[in-house]
């Protein structure tokens, strides 16, 4: 299991954002979270993500039955630390950094960064670096814009960019939060080809949605959330059937 | 072709620079060697506030700890100004740190108040502790600085010493700038939450920032207090504080080349402006508001 919820719970006061909610994330799966505005979606991300600390219940990151690892009280550095990248809802990008620099700060947390290499350069060292944020920007295509100043790229590249600078930090799990949002048909296409490529790299890709084209197409599971309660699991064809989700979206049949 | 030029001009300033004191008379190498302090010392809040984007108002307090150390070890101790330097810049660290300690949880307004809080605890202790610090009297006597048998005496002596360690710190902070911590801060400074996702230590960075940027005020203090022979609470209140936050952000917060220049111009402006004698600092403030009002990103735009 890449990540398994126990019971997580989260109150603001006294709304009950996360209700005993329990998932299991599967290695190497692309799987999806969907529900309607104010599901709790977000506040879930930001629960796994060390944003939020939960009120309770419990979070496990790549367990094994003997050693179970819980995430729940680490911050949010550790978390991304161990493996747990994300994107989020409303692009947070360092607007006056180039996309270079976007996806070196990626990449910070997984080389030396003392006192000391800041005056005595390791020139091959340096290099091997800026190829791979290349490689990434590459990757999420990019590497024509790199050094251009990212809050002046449009916005679907954002979204791409901020995804680059995520699997910088060598994820196990990716969290995009809705990755497509106001992005057209054509941009969508590509965002789905990205996370099936981020896939091939064996890369865990969970991510939130509203588009459900792009949820059916390449989900291998579907998780979805109403008033902070999980009311279906299971594979897109089965969700597309469920009676308690249909419910959620288009409420009851009078 | 276009970094030939840029190497012509830097050897064309650094020239104009090393010769500056034989072509002026003593009066101007003094206000220079004064300007140098106001450089390293906005090199260091750029630290702080340019580059990790942490409003700090108390900047003066920190210079003024590294001059109070230094002149009480020189006066008490007799220790010589190479040790008082070291000294200076610990304890002017440690001061900082502890300074960030609080306001590295806070943000805007709240972080302003915090470190302006700082600044003025600083600053009446100075006043107040008369045991140690002689109160509003000031400590004078302290040491010229020696070089094994040479002393450092005339303001051309001490114009040279001032470029050293402005020429060594100018250096020092571009090297940060470049390097991975650099990135860190500039990184804090644009968003903090995405700069956490993305596993930096942000806490541990603010720290840093505080600690290097604090023990190099704590490096012009030292300086300073050698330099006079003579310090006093006076020199380092609050004004002092939005002098040198006024210069890193004229610069254009976090750029060094504008942050120096910046740093010249407000500490020459007065002299210069000394011919209108009571409307000098009038001039002065006006100035500043029509600077911010025309050149609102600093003086130097960020070749973008």
């Amino acid at each position: 299991m890449m990540l398994t919820t126990k019971a997580l719970t989260k109150n603001f006061g006294g709304v009950i954002a996360l209700n005993n909610v329990d998932i299991t994330i599967e290695k190497g799966k692309i799987i999806s979270l969907i529900g309607p505005n104010g599901a709790g979606k977000t506040t879930f991300f930001n629960c796994i993500t060390g944003m939020y600390p939960p009120t309770s219940g419990k979070v496990y990151f790549n367990a094994s039955s003997e050693k179970n690892k819980d995430i729940d009280r680490l911050k949010p550095m550790e978390i991304a630390r161990l493996g747990i990248a994300r994107t989020f809802q409303n692009i947070r990008l360092f607007a006056n950094m180039t996309c270079f620099e976007n996806v070196l700060v990626g990449k910070i947390c997984r080389s030396k960064a003392g006192l000391f290499s800041t005056f005595f350069t390791d020139f091959s060292k340096e290099k091997e670096i800026s190829e791979e944020v290349y490689d990434l920007l590459e990757f999420v295509g990019l590497a024509d814009v790199a050094n251009e100043i990212s809050q002046n790229l449009p916005y679907g590249k954002q979204r791409r960019l901020e995804i680059a600078r995520a699997l910088a930090i060598k994820p196990q799990l990716l969290l995009l939060d809705e990755p497509v949002a106001g992005m057209n048909s054509q941009e969508i296409i590509e965002v789905m080809d990205l996370i099936k490529k981020i896939q091939g790299k064996g890369i865990t890709v969970f991510f939130i949605e509203h588009d459900m084209k792009m949820v059916m197409n390449i989900s291998d599971k579907v998780i979805v959330l109403n008033y902070g309660i999980k009311i279906a699991e299971g594979p897109p064809e089965d969700i597309q059937k469920n009676e308690k989700v249909i419910t959620a979206y288009l409420g009851e049949e009078r | 072709m276009k970094k030939y030029g840029q190497k012509v001009k830097i050897i064309v300033v650094l020239a104009a620079v090393f010769i500056f004191p034989l072509l002026t008379n003593s009066y101007w190498t003094h206000i220079a060697t004064l300007a140098g302090v106001y450089i390293i010392l906005s090199l260091g809040l750029n630290i702080i506030l340019g580059f990790c984007g942490i409003l700090m108002l108390g900047y003066a307090a920190l210079y003024g700890i590294g001059a109070y150390f230094a002149a009480l070890a020189s006066t008490n101790l007799h220790l010589s100004f190479w040790l008082t330097l070291p000294i200076s810049f610990l304890a002017t660290l440690f001061f900082s740190v502890l300074a960030g300690a609080p306001a590295i949880r806070l943000k805007g307004d709240y972080l302003a108040i915090v470190t302006l809080g700082f600044g003025e605890i600083i600053r009446l202790l100075f006043n107040n502790l008369d045991v140690v610090t002689n109160g509003p009297k000031g400590i004078r006597g302290i040491a010229h600085p020696e070089f094994f048998s040479f002393k450092f005496s005339s303001p051309t002596h001490f114009y040279y010493l001032v470029l050293f360690f402005v020429l060594a710190i100018a250096f020092f902070v571009y090297k940060l700038k470049k390097s991975k911590i650099g990135k860190a801060w500039f990184a804090i400074k644009e968003d903090e939450i995405a700069a956490q996702s993305c596993g930096i230590d942000t806490t541990y960075m603010k720290f840093l920032a505080f600690a290097i940027g604090g023990g190099i005020a704590g490096i012009a203090g030292c300086f300073y207090a050698h330099w006079i022979g003579f310090i006093s609470p006076e020199s380092f209140t609050f004004y002092e504080s939005v002098l040198i936050v006024s210069m890193v952000v004229l610069g254009g917060m976090g750029n060094i080349k504008g942050c120096i220049i910046s740093a010249i111009i407000l500490s020459l402006l007065p002299e210069v402006l000394r011919g209108f004698q009571s409307y000098r600092m009038l001039i002065f403030g006006a100035l500043l508001v029509l600077i911010m009002i025309f050149k609102p990103e600093g003086l130097i735009l960020k070749k973008k």
